[in-house]
């Protein structure tokens, strides 16, 4: 069978980065392929490339086995490629039939036809069972369905290849079974699919053949039916199985951080914590599991002070911190690494010495009479960059130079320097090589092990299971429930992230 | 082996950063050499040369006593105006009103030196310096707290104000001013001499005018023949000296540290325990106080009494001398004696050849154009940012290398442990 | 004072101010909101307002037609507008920082032209003023014979008439046509135009030129429009106004008309005013529109109205 695009030797490369070496690539009409690897193996940069968001360095694209040149997205768009993007490209004042519209040439122009484009909307949404209101602007829509608007876009446009980037990353299981349905219904239609994903369960479930990638080069392409999890984990990571960091048996201490019945607001001021009580005690890890997107980031912020609480109280170590402000909270001992890191985590235009003071530049004696006093800056800052293990030239290099893995590795150093007595971890491994990601890892359970009361919130199931000694699952904003790791069990978990209390009896009844 | 490779690397990092350091000076003057060639096109289209017209200006500006002396009168206000865009712009608040601040300042220092007559100089001075940075702080106040409390672009509300502090100068130097019980409170802010049929102040009383090079000479015995030396004053050495302070203020004080860190990301600030309200505000009252301040030194060292139009502009020439200066408290003073010269050898170039003095708007509004847009590409040596590129490579390669191998054997070593 | 009052209020001329005043600040703003909701920050109409009206003092002082003053203001306000964009689009430096620049530039470039072309030779100074072919009222046929009405809207200068029909044209562009749809994501999510295909550099682009040419010709209207000839820095900050009024009117085309109407009108007011001797000071009136703007600021304009990439330079590859 011809394929329909065929990628050969496609290279690209950053400052500092060899994101795809050499990479071919061969995607057949009607199949679902998936393009499998860890975060940084090169995925969405090829896929970019593709889709003419980069320009690759070298290399050749076959469409239809004719050489095509795709310097941009509208080149893309017009051989029939689709892409719906990790963080979706859609404009969110606009309505859905004008984003899905954007950039076509409009049957009457000048002028725009919303009136004959929303039908035919309506009517590719019902071929394909996606039902959709195209009138509505996007930014009412729930995320579920801000996809299926990034699907018809691309539908819209006659895509031949719809290229989907880690499509279930915002999906809760459900959603997701939703979503595999629709791939296969338009792989019955001739569609082809790329699809991205570092999850080995879903790339088994929904694919046709896998491609493995392993920074910047594809490791092997094989059918999903010749394959198993445990192969391509280890053509994923390059090893033979995943770690399992080994802990110490967990001997809780006094309760450090207590929430009581906390409601918060999202940044939309749409209820986005409902009420969620929880403890952590000393030299414990407390894992949240949920699917982004649920309350994670407020959850982490109103214990920071970050995030006004509507009601119900924060407690650390008995005392009563909510509505506190940031800076009394961090005086109170509880550390935070929040979930991005470059706009939240660090000052990126700052030095690496500068970010590493950030908590404490006042406090002596680093400052004394409000100026602040270079040589022992200097001091700890050399200390930290070497215990730590953080790659730079010198300590007044700007952070934002620095790789991903070295600067939460700033991050890190600076909260665990505090000496807290509350570590709030929150996605502390999104977006890292696996050698920063253990080195993380190693360092909170390390943490644990002194006393400090830890709380991890991940959307990374692996991460919570393998990390935590007491997990709660987090869903729309609530508790579903709280169990100790040893007794966690998979399936119950995937119910929980979905919502469903139905396993649970202790659970209270849900409304609306 | 180590050792050596170790210090070639300090080696190799002072000069890649001395490099680094001499860019940032090479930019604005390459910037400035490059707008005086450019506006020299306008100079031959007057028909004029731009070569003897440039020598004019620079006989203007720095050619005898006289025209010193006009350089530096005109430096002073914008080194204060351009500390205080300086301050703001770093700290995240731009701080386009610092020409209304200027007027405010003003307004209050000439009401101090027409009012509080039998106060000492010794007092009189410094009260009527503080009077001018404590209206022009409460003048910024006002888009500060917007900006903090309610997040209002501070450019939209600071231009709205410099429209309506005009228009109060220009009210208030209408308006007789009296001193005393039974006077209304219009006639005690009026600043209007009430002897004079024209809108402007009377002179400020003797005491609170900047002591200048000729009283200093005096005071030591000698005397002083040029008459260019009364136009010396205190008030230039107080302006580098507020460069000065602001330089350390800003990078060498944990307030610097909270300022800057709001400019460049209030939310990473914020999270780091800074208090982003208070910081904001405190950096507008600082600005303000800054621009207040040159309002007050154009009054007390040299004009003496405020009058329409007394010194239009000069709150807006900061923005540009700030960016000149590369926003460095330091580069604010060199950036500003480029104006300052500038405006001082101005009507001299325009005498002599007939080059127009608008033109030196021009040449700065090129220099200013050229100098962001040298910051913002990277036009530094390739060489230099090869390096960059190197040396994140290394890094790179370095943490690759180590991590699969290093990590396995802590792995055996924990397990070990465990077993 | 009442009776004095009432006569101004009650006054066809007043109210013909108005529009009149209206005008040039709703020329620019209309132009500045197209630019505006293509995400460049729109401080630069000053400088180019005050090109127009050079170019338009010039084109007409040598074309010896008002016609040729319109094309040279046009092409000065796009000449400065192509800068910015440069600045804004091409380099991604601060835009508020090159519209200081480039409005510093403009005065200075206003000025020296002015100089060039008007002055006397020997001495280096205009030394006469020189006045040149401006624009003339157009009575509208039928609609400029109804009663006071007529008087007040209908017997204006062209440029005033374009102005106001700006208002309703600047809308179904950005509202019912393709290219509106273009600009108004580029201002919103630039990406998300630029992976289906729309360059946002060229609609950066052109929208700022656009705004050039608006700008160019409100500059226009005041130098061969309402007088006719150029005064240096005559555009006095109208430039700054018209921003001030696409925040007030939060971006939206009808709600900016009610912006720059209520500046003209505090224009009038203050105009007619200084000749009374009233207990408030005229400088309260000139002050007046904008205390008005601040306080409507405070009071009623939300800060979740401004378009999202408002400022921000697109970088294509920034990963």
């Amino acid at each position: 069978m011809e394929s329909l695009l065929r990628l050969e030797k496609i290279c690209k490369t950053f400052p500092g980065v060899v994101a795809n070496d050499h990479v071919d690539l061969e995607i057949l009409p009607g199949e679902i392929h998936a393009l499998l690897g860890e975060n940084g193996a090169g995925k969405t940069t090829l896929m970019n490339c593709v889709y003419g968001v980069y320009r690759p360095d070298s290399g050749t694209i076959y469409w239809k086995g004719r050489p095509v040149e795709i310097h941009q997205a509208r080149d893309a768009i017009a051989l029939g490629i689709g892409m719906v993007h990790q963080h979706f490209m859609l404009v969110p004042p606009l309505t859905v039939a004008e984003n899905i519209i954007l950039g076509l040439p409009s049957p009457r122009e000048p002028l725009l036809d919303l009136k004959s484009a929303s039908r035919q909307i309506r009517e590719l949404a019902q071929s394909y069972g996606l039902p959709i209101e195209p009138d509505v602007p996007v930014w009412q829509l729930p995320v579920g369905v801000q996809q299926r608007v990034e699907i018809l876009k691309a539908l819209y446009r006659q895509a031949e290849l719809l290229i989907l980037d880690e499509p279930t990353a915002v999906l809760t299981p459900g959603e997701v079974e939703e979503l595999f349905k629709v791939l296969r219904a338009f792989k019955e239609k001739g569609l082809s699919i790329i699809f991205i994903s570092h999850k080995l369960e879903e790339v088994m479930t929904i694919s046709d053949r896998i491609t493995v990638m392993r920074a910047g080069k594809v490791v092997d392409t094989l059918p999903a039916s010749r394959t198993n999890p445990r192969e391509l984990a280890r053509m994923m990571v390059g090893r033979e199985v995943f770690l399992h960091i080994e802990k110490p048996p967990c001997t809780p201490g006094e309760v450090v951080l207590e929430l009581e019945n906390v409601r918060a607001q999202s940044d939309r001021d749409l209820p986005a914590l409902k009420g969620i009580s929880l403890q952590v005690r000393a030299g414990e890890i407390v894992g949240i599991a949920g699917v982004d997107g649920n309350g994670q980031t407020e959850l982490a912020e109103v214990i920071a002070g970050l995030r006004r609480v509507t009601e119900g109280r924060i407690r650390v170590l008995g005392k009563d911190i909510t509505n506190c402000m940031p800076k009394d909270i961090i005086d109170l001992g509880v550390a935070f690494v929040p979930p991005d890191r470059q706009h939240m985590g660090l000052l990126l235009d700052f030095t690496v010495s500068e970010n590493l003071i950030g908590k404490s530049f006042d406090r002596p004696p680093f400052s004394r009479y409000g100026f602040l006093q270079r040589r022992f800056i200097e001091n700890f800052c050399d200390g930290a960059i070497r215990s730590c293990d953080i790659r730079t030239p010198h300590a007044q290099v700007p952070v934002k130079l620095l790789s991903g893995g070295n600067q939460q590795k700033v991050v890190l150093a600076r909260e665990l320097s505090l000496q807290p007595k509350l570590l709030v971890a929150s996605q502390p491994t999104r977006g890292l090589d696996v050698g920063a990601t253990e080195y993380i890892r190693r360092q909170m359970v390390e943490a644990r092990s002194a006393g400090t009361a830890i709380l991890l919130i991940s959307t990374e199931l692996d991460e919570v299971l393998s990390l935590s000694d007491r997990i709660a699952v987090i869903y729309e904003g609530e508790i579903m429930g709280i169990m100790s790791a040893a007794e966690a069990d998979l399936q119950e978990i995937g119910l929980l992230m979905a919502g469903s209390r139905a396993h649970v009896a202790t659970g209270t009844p849900q409304t609306a | 082996m180590l050792r050596l490779q170790e210090s070639t690397n300090r080696w190799e990092i002072l000069y890649r950063r001395f490099l680094e350091r001499s860019f940032n000076i090479l930019i604005p003057l390459g910037a400035i050499l490059a707008a005086f060639v450019i506006s020299s096109a306008l100079i031959v289209a007057r028909g004029a040369n731009p070569l003897s017209a440039y020598a004019a200006l620079f006989a203007g500006a720095f050619g005898s006593s006289n025209a010193l002396a006009n350089t530096v009168t005109r430096m002073v206000p914008i080194i204060m105006t351009g500390l205080a865009v300086t301050y703001g712009y770093r700290s995240g608040f731009f701080n386009i009103g610092a020409e209304g601040q200027l007027f405010m300042g003003a307004m209050a220092t000439t009401w101090m030196g027409i009012t509080l007559t039998g106060w000492p100089a010794w007092l009189l001075i410094p009260a009527s310096l503080l009077a001018g940075a404590l209206a022009g702080s409460l003048w910024a106040l006002i888009p500060g707290y917007l900006k903090a409390k309610r997040g209002f672009n501070e450019v939209l509300t600071t231009l709205l104000l410099n429209y309506i502090t005009i228009q109060l100068f220009e009210f208030l130097i209408r308006v007789d001013h009296a001193v005393g019980l039974g006077h209304p409170f219009l006639a005690w802010i009026g600043l209007k001499d009430p002897t004079q049929p024209f809108p402007k102040s009377a002179y400020i009383t003797e005491a609170a005018r900047m002591p200048s090079l000729t009283s200093l000479l005096t005071w030591l015995g000698g005397t002083a023949e040029d008459p260019a030396f009364q136009r010396f004053t205190l008030a230039a050495v107080v302006a580098v000296l507020a460069a000065v302070v602001i330089y350390i203020l800003l990078f060498k004080t944990t307030t610097g540290y909270r300022a800057r860190a709001v400019g460049v990301n209030p939310r990473a600030a914020q999270y780091m325990g800074i208090n982003v309200v208070r910081t904001t505000i405190t950096t507008a009252l600082i600005s303000g106080a800054l621009a207040g301040m040159a309002g007050s030194l154009e009054i007390m060292g040299f004009q003496h009494r405020v009058i329409q139009n007394f010194l239009v502009g000069a709150g807006y020439d900061g923005i540009p001398v700030a960016l000149i200066g590369q926003l460095n408290p330091l580069g604010v003073l060199l950036s500003a004696l480029f104006f300052g010269a500038l405006r001082a050898g101005a009507n001299r170039m325009q005498i002599v050849s007939g080059a127009p003095v608008s033109i030196i708007y021009v040449i700065q509004s090129l220099a200013i154009l050229f100098a962001i847009a040298g910051t913002v590409i990277d036009l530094r040596p390739r060489r230099l940012k090869q390096a960059e590129i190197e040396e994140a490579k290394r890094l790179e390669a370095e943490l690759a290398l180590q991590s699969s191998p290093a990590t396995g054997t802590d792995i055996l070593g924990e397990e070990a442990r465990h077993v | 004072m009442f009776s004095q009052l009432l006569e101004i209020f009650t006054s066809v001329a007043f109210y013909a101010a108005v529009i009149r005043l209206t005008a040039p600040l709703l020329l620019s703003a209309m132009g500045g909101l197209v630019a505006e909701r293509s995400g460049i920050i729109t401080f630069g109409m000053e400088g180019m307002m005050l090109m127009g009206a050079i170019g338009a003092a010039v084109g007409s002082y040598y074309t010896q037609s008002v016609l040729g003053g319109l094309v040279f203001a046009m092409l000065a306000g796009m000449f400065l507008a192509f800068l910015y964009g440069i600045m804004c689009v091409t380099v991604g430096a601060n835009q508020v920082v090159s519209a200081v620049a480039l409005n510093l530039g403009a005065l200075g470039l206003s000025s020296t032209i002015f100089a060039l072309v008007f002055s006397n030779k020997a001495l280096g100074v205009v030394t006469e003023v020189v006045s040149v072919p401006s624009m003339r009222p157009v009575k509208i046929p039928l609609l400029g014979d109804i009663p006071i009405l007529g008087d007040i809207l209908f017997n204006q200068l062209p440029l005033v008439y374009i102005a106001f029909l700006a208002v309703p044209a600047v809308w179904f562009v950005l509202y019912r046509t393709t290219i509106g749809l273009k600009i108004r994501s580029v201002g919103e999510h630039p990406h998300a135009a630029d992976t289906v295909g729309i360059s946002v550099v060229r609609v950066r682009y052109l929208s700022v030129l656009f705004t050039g040419l608006m700008a160019g010709l409100a500059g226009a209207l005041l130098s061969i429009g309402m007088l006719n000839t150029f005064q240096e820095n005559m555009s006095a900050g109208r430039g700054f106004i018209a921003y001030t009024a696409i925040v007030f009117g939060k971006w939206e085309p009808f709600g900016i008309l009610l912006g720059t109407l209520l500046f003209g009108l505090a224009d009038a007011i203050q105009l007619r005013i200084q000749a009374l001797n009233l207990p408030i000071p005229y400088q309260f009136w000139v002050a007046f529109p904008y205390i008005v703007t601040l306080l409507a600021l405070v009071l009623f304009v939300g800060k979740a109205t401004w378009p999202a990439a408002s400022g921000q330079p697109f970088k294509r590859e920034s990963k």
